[in-house]
């Protein structure tokens, strides 16, 4: 059976329970966006530890100021690479 | 009659609009006379970040807002050391000279106030 792969997209903070559910939730293949305030997940070292493949819109993290404490390891992207992802996941999974 | 009022900004600058509706609400209560202090407390220490730019989501800055603040004779700002730990954020230059608080000097500040807001 062809498994599908999923884009989970994260909008707002998680608490640690929450990131427990995602990471849960989470296939290898699978990747993560993090879109408004999800932004902030990238400064926790509880998060960045087991991030995985993730990537971050640059203009959240633009617009709240975090640029200058932003993790080499978490790529941002504009809107177009979020379509790019969109298209190049089966499916996507929003945790709003 | 002139009142001391405590405004706590805990949200986070940019999700909605609620941070700006605080800022809006202590800038009239401060023209109308009233003696204004402001806490920043829990996600309401990421508006002190410096390098905000609300341009990239077609917003206004908030920063640029609030370090406005001394305009309308708002000059009592703090925030709460522990939010800033708690965020990775204690050691960080921030774009307001808000006054650090340690955990037992929070209560003693909302005692000093006739009216907290926080919403």
């Amino acid at each position: 059976m062809n498994s599908i792969s999923t884009l989970h997209i994260v909008s707002r903070q998680l608490d640690a329970p929450a990131l427990a559910s995602l990471r849960r939730s989470t296939n290898p293949g699978d990747s993560l966006l993090l879109s408004c305030d999800a932004v902030y997940l990238a400064l926790r070292p509880d998060f960045l530890a087991q991030a995985g493949d993730c990537v971050a819109l640059a203009s959240d993290v633009e617009a709240r100021g975090l640029r200058a404490l932003w993790p080499a390891t978490i790529a941002l992207i504009d809107h177009a690479g979020f379509v790019a992802l969109c298209v190049q996941h089966g499916k996507s999974l929003s945790w709003a | 009659m002139s009142k001391r009022l405590l405004f706590i900004q805990h949200r986070p600058p940019y999700s909605d609009d609620r941070a700006t509706e605080l800022l809006d609400a202590l800038l009239v209560a401060a023209a109308f006379g009233q003696t204004v202090t402001v806490l920043f407390q829990d996600d309401g220490v990421w508006q002190l970040l410096r390098e905000q730019n609300g341009q990239a989501l077609e917003r206004k800055t908030l920063l640029a807002q609030l370090q406005a603040l001394g305009l309308y004779d708002v000059e009592r700002l703090y925030v709460d050391q522990q939010s800033l730990q708690e965020r990775g954020l204690g050691s960080l230059t921030l774009g307001l000279p808000a006054t650090p608080l340690a955990a037992g000097e929070i209560a003693p500040l909302l005692a000093e106030h006739d009216l907290v807001l926080r919403f």
